[in-house]
């Protein structure tokens, strides 16, 4: 009975830890990949330098980037409020996760896409090539593998992060590791979600990291 | 009729500390149907001077015409269009890694919205065009040199374009491979009436596959002309080095004692350490006589000039002259 009732919360809380990570994930990449588009275009050697744009960009990222974490999730309460109506749960973790997590990308993606050597970005505008397709033809493609192994960094610390927010209330694997195993002194629950935690983040960097090998075609 | 007129271009790159010209007062006339060849040493201006054909790079001054449409004057949808006539090829190929050989000849194709399927056909007829149709679906990373090179050739020509510019297209492939892509180049030139733009620092490629010759020296063209002329007497002093490869030996002190008729050859160090003269007179079974040599081994590569006398013997003439094209060494008669 007492293991039933261990299972099912501990259940609870993996889907939990599974929810708050990929759907921030996901939306984070959303913002995060035209972010770090941009960055790329604008920056002195980028298609479309300019200046004024690529430094604005750099700060905003930069300050998101050097807020931690906590912090930034007690900063923004009041906007996570407005956006999903509650600063409690697994759904009030997204909001900040977002905005920690979308600048970071914006950064990985940049520098993915510096990789990217030049002659074959200069072979495709000889081809006509509009910049447009340059970016989803030519950046994009050619840094898929690095892209994939950026997302294995990416979304594995974003999983660090969401157990974290279990410390105040967020929560999935972390909140029960805080609530039972810290506040109630229960080693065992804090050990077995602890080790729940490890297997996750291999799991999620074994499955992207085969990705990017599969995606390389250069060997 | 030019196929590509320059006229009066400059080009000049500024940095922080200050200014360079790269080019200046370029005129050049490139005709419909011709291998045209562009030479000079490292920083002469040879590839700023290629990239602003195609608008790759901006003239500071002057204009470039394709097909009398002036590029400067067009707009970006319109410049992306011409573009398309005019097919580029690089020292480094530029291959998308990610995609396949088959991939990397439709990307141009895909970029101009064409057909699908008709496109796979010509791709695929490019791709026999250039001998590779069984690497269809090989990966640039399984590839030599030669077979990216190759690659990269069809897929400049994929949008049928009217021009080819090839900007140090064999500097990183051996001199065997650099003698099929040149004979590929000739091809595409003979039939499909493709105008091709070399550009070059080995002579050897130029009197191997070009109609005329521009000689690049710091940042203006210091000799142009039918290649043959060219070679016989380079009149400027970056065309005698280039020509004769030897920087002491200006001036080749050279008289002909009576009228036989000699051959000068010339080596640019694109030959290898073979032992050319032994092999000729091994192969036409005449024992020329050397009536002048200049040539040196330098890192292995021969440079300089060897004079001959030829017999009398017309057969034997024809011999020799066979044997040294069939090793792609430059010659004339003196
Ligand atoms: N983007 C640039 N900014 C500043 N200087 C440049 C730039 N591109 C070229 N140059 C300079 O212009 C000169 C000509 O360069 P270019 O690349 O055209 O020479 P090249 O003849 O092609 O040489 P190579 O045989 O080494 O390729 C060089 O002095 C080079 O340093
Ligand atoms: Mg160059």
């Amino acid at each position: 009975m007492y293991l039933a009732i261990d299972l099912s919360l501990y259940i609870t809380a993996i889907k939990e830890t599974f929810f708050m990570t990929f759907v921030s994930s996901f939306i984070s990449y959303v913002i995060g990949i035209p972010l770090g588009v941009l960055l790329y275009m604008t920056d002195k050697d980028g298609l479309t330098p300019n200046t004024p744009i690529y430094n604005a960009l750099s700060l905003i990222v930069n300050i998101f980037r050097s807020i931690p974490f906590l912090i930034l999730l007690i900063l923004i309460l009041p906007v996570t409020r407005v956006l999903v109506g509650t600063t409690i749960g697994a759904r009030a973790v997204i909001p900040p996760l977002v905005f920690s997590a979308s600048p970071y990308i914006a950064r990985m993606v940049e520098s993915s896409l510096k990789e990217v050597d030049l002659g074959v970005i200069e072979a495709a505008k000889s081809m006509g090539a509009t910049n447009f397709q340059i970016i989803t033809k030519v950046l994009l493609s050619e840094s898929k593998p690095s892209l994939l192994i950026g997302a294995a960094i990416t979304i594995t610390t974003i999983l660090g992060y969401s157990a974290m927010a279990g410390a105040v209330g967020g929560g999935g694997l972390g909140d029960v590791a805080i609530r039972y195993g810290y506040y109630r002194y229960n080693q065992e629950i804090m050990i077995i979600t602890v080790v729940l935690l490890v297997i996750i983040v291999q799991l999620i960097q074994e499955v992207f990291m085969g990705m990017a090998r599969k995606s390389d075609k250069r060997l | 009729m030019a196929i590509i007129e320059i006229k009066n271009l400059k080009k000049v790159f500024t940095t922080k500390t200050d200014k360079l010209v790269a080019l200046q007062d370029i005129n050049l006339s490139i005709e419909k149907g011709e291998i045209f060849g562009i030479i000079g040493l490292s920083g002469a201006g040879k590839s700023t001077l290629v990239r602003m054909i195609n608008f790759l790079e901006t003239p500071t001054e002057g204009d470039v015409y394709f097909e009398d449409k002036n590029i400067g004057a067009l707009n970006a949808s319109e410049l992306r269009n011409i573009r398309r006539e005019i097919g580029m090829i690089f020292q480094n190929f530029n291959l998308l890694e990610q995609r396949n050989v088959l991939k990397n000849v439709l990307f141009p194709l895909e970029i101009s919205g064409a057909e699908k399927e008709s496109s796979i056909k010509r791709a695929k007829e490019l791709l026999k065009l250039v001998d590779l149709s069984d690497k269809e679906r090989a990966y640039p990373s399984q590839l030599s040199g030669g077979q990216k090179q190759r690659v990269a050739i069809a897929r400049a020509l994929a949008t049928n374009p009217k021009v080819l510019l090839c900007d140090e297209a064999t500097s990183a492939l051996d001199p065997k491979t650099t003698n099929q892509i040149l004979d590929l180049l000739k091809k595409i030139n003979r039939e499909l009436g493709v105008t091709v733009v070399i550009i070059t620092h080995q002579m050897s490629v130029i009197e191997n596959i070009c109609d005329k010759v521009a000689i690049l020296d710091q940042s203006r063209v210091v000799e142009m002309g039918n290649v043959k002329e060219v070679f016989k007497s380079p009149k400027s002093e970056i065309g005698k080095k280039l020509i004769f490869g030897a920087t002491e030996n200006k001036d080749v002190d050279f008289e002909k004692t009576n009228d036989k008729t000699c051959l000068r050859l010339a080596f640019d160090g694109s030959m290898t350490n073979e032992p050319i003269i032994a092999n000729m007179v091994l192969t036409t079974n005449y024992a020329v006589s050397i009536l002048y040599a200049n040539s040196r081994m330098i890192d292995g590569k021969m440079l300089g000039q060897i004079i001959i006398e030829l017999p009398d013997d017309k057969e034997i003439q024809f011999k020799i002259k066979q044997f040294l094209d069939s090793k792609k060494i430059i010659y004339w008669e003196v």
